[in-house]
């Protein structure tokens, strides 16, 4: 299982630098001129020129390319033109935010998909199946920010029971804390329910159908027994969607963020994109995307750790 | 069924074969069957869209701003400078599947060919090929399209081009694996043993066997597109105004939904009901294709 563990990690070495690799070049070789983009397209020749050659734009595209790799493993995503903040500490100000908001959707995802999962699985083609199914349909065809915005309309403007905007602080009580959460959180988790869903009916259907399954339940086995043969052949699969997920969640946080105002790492990319700071934008685009494989990695890591069988299989 | 099929003369073959046939098998699916009926009449209405309304797409009218649905003969009521909803969804949506749709044919495209030549032009190729994959499906996608959208500026072009990058990975990484287990097969060793060229075996033979699989996939991931349209537009790097589109309709709402709901309600509900169409007939798709996606 180690050796599993360490190739795994191996693995993820190339992807990041590729995901690097790509984000330096896509910014750098196509035709914007990032001098323009920043002082705007008013700026004179000499200002872009002299920006240009203070920022090192005008070195080879290999020393620049050493440069940002330097930089980024000293934890350098670049430097925002309209905070006047690295983007590095602009992301560490929301970035409890964030975890906080995919984090806690993901526990309600999780806590809800998986009984619902099973339900449907041991209900197979009966009311409960189609009722779930048609659950999970809804949540993977909805846009999440229409989501967000339709339950903002209700239960915020129309009924008035809860607030829409902004993240609520602890000074002002437990209840306005929470009840800040309620709809980001609703929001944020539907995506992740549907998809948790889908695959942990698909995953214990699977397993049910296998032989070893039909030996356990013909030999009469107890059902506590059974049980956990079931989850443990099933929870792989689950455990790697749930890492998915997770790792989603937190970059399409954009989304979420945007509708609910709030504060967090979306947030700061969606408004960086509105007021033209691309190196924000691109920083978080890039921390996120790190975030996403590294995630990832953890998920087939405790995945091995559950069932070192599924290692194998992949 | 080989088993059913060996036991049956030529005659009952052929005819077992006509009744299993793709569209049979999909006919059978009622739900897809309903969903297909009305995405029909989503395309029709939007491919006519400047017949079925008696107002014009851009012109505004100062005088019937916010109107509700129904106020003034606006089915859908109007929006802040007065155009009619409901001919803004229908030019928005000619917009929006025209973005999704070919952004997924050109990922699609894409995808296929890289998928193919690493699954069939030797190791290093492979190499090379997939671990670039491996790069950029560990981009989040509607990330990888807002980094794109800021490097190659708005339009329309470019969006398609920025949303189907995204695709491009899941597509490469489906027809290798198919082109490989495909080359395995008897077949292919026989038409290799009697001569036939590489470009014959790969154009004749494995890619008329591995497009339906391919279709169906991509079939499943219209819906997606769509919603992925509509999230770049609303985040303002998608479809810029005053083009009208799904996604920017319901952007566009959104500072006014507390007093007048009905421009994101019905924009959103356009997506909704496409995408639910589109996902329940990928899934037909796939069940009568019988074959194993995710």
């Amino acid at each position: 299982m180690a050796k599993t563990i360490f190739k795994r990690l191996v693995h993820s070495i190339p992807i990041l630098f590729v995901v690097v690799t790509i984000t330096f070049f896509v910014t750098r070789i196509l035709p914007s001129d990032p001098a323009v983009a920043i002082l705007g397209a008013e700026a004179t020749p000499e200002d872009l020129a002299q920006l240009r050659e203070s920022m090192g734009f005008n070195e080879s595209y290999f020393s620049q390319y050493i440069d940002y790799i330097a930089g980024l493993l000293q934890g350098n995503l670049g430097h925002s033109y309209v905070h006047k903040q690295p983007v590095s500490q602009l992301i560490a100000n929301v970035l409890p935010n964030t975890i906080t908001l995919a984090v806690g959707g993901m526990i309600i995802a999780v806590l809800l998909g998986i009984p619902l999962g099973i339900l449907a699985a041991t209900h197979r083609n009966k009311s409960p199946d189609h009722a779930v199914s048609v659950l999970t349909l809804c949540g993977v065809s909805t846009p999440i920010f229409w989501l967000g915005l339709i339950l903002a309309l209700i239960f915020g403007v129309k009924l008035g029971w809860l607030p829409v905007m902004g993240r609520g602080s602890l000074e002002q009580g437990a209840w306005d804390y929470l009840s800040h959460m309620i709809l980001p959180l609703a929001t944020i988790s539907t995506v992740p329910l549907a998809n948790v869903v889908i695959i942990t009916r698909s995953s214990i259907i699977d397993v049910v159908n296998k032989d070893f399954y039909k030996t356990l339940v013909a030999y009469g086995m107890p059902k506590r027994i059974i049980r956990k043969h079931m989850l443990k052949n099933a929870l792989p699969a689950i455990i790697n969607v749930i890492g998915i997920q997770l790792a989603s969640a937190l970059t399409g946080a954009i989304l979420t963020e945007t509708v609910f105002n709030w504060p967090g790492m979306g947030k700061l990319a969606a408004d960086a994109i509105t007021s033209r700071d691309y190196t924000l934008v691109q920083g978080c685009v890039l921390f996120m995307t790190i975030v996403y494989v590294i995630v990832n990695l953890i998920a087939d890591i405790i995945a091995c750790c559950v069932n070192p069988q599924s290692a194998k299989d992949t | 069924m080989p088993e059913a099929e060996l036991q049956l003369n030529e005659d009952q073959l052929l005819q077992y074969r006509k009744d299993n046939g793709f569209w049979r098998r999909f006919k059978r699916n009622k739900v897809a069957i309903f969903a297909l009926a009305l995405l029909v009449t989503i395309l029709v209405a939007v491919i006519f869209a400047g017949y079925l309304t008696p107002y014009d797409n851009y012109q505004l009218d100062l005088n019937a701003t916010f109107l509700f649905p129904g106020e003034q003969g606006h089915i859908l009521g109007t929006d802040d400078v007065g155009r009619d909803l409901l001919t803004r969804i229908l030019h928005g949506g000619r917009v929006s599947l025209t973005v999704a749709l070919s952004s997924l044919l050109l990922g699609m495209s894409l995808g296929t060919l890289l998928g193919t030549a690493a699954g069939y032009m030797g190791k290093v190729s492979d190499n090379l090929i997939m671990r670039l994959m491996d790069g950029l499906a560990a981009f989040p996608t509607i990330l990888l399209s807002l980094l794109l959208m800021t490097v190659l500026g708005p339009g329309i072009a470019n969006l398609v081009i920025a949303m189907a990058v995204g695709n491009i990975p899941k597509f490469a990484r489906l027809s290798r694996s198919l082109v490989c287990t495909e080359a395995q097969q008897d077949y292919i060793l026989a038409e290799r043993s009697l001569g036939a060229s590489r470009g014959r075996i790969m154009f004749q033979h494995i890619w008329p066997n591995i497009f339906p699989t391919i279709l169906a996939y991509g079939a499943l991931h219209i819906g997606s597109a769509i919603i992925a349209e509509a999230s770049l537009s609303f985040l303002g790097l998608g479809v810029a105004i005053p083009t009208a589109s799904w996604g920017n309709i319901l952007k566009s709402g959104k500072t006014v939904i507390e007093t007048y709901p009905h421009i994101s309600v019905f924009s959103g509900l356009a997506i909704v009901i496409t995408a639910i169409s589109f996902n329940l007939i990928g899934n037909g798709i796939r069940d009568a294709l019988d074959k194993k996606l995710q």
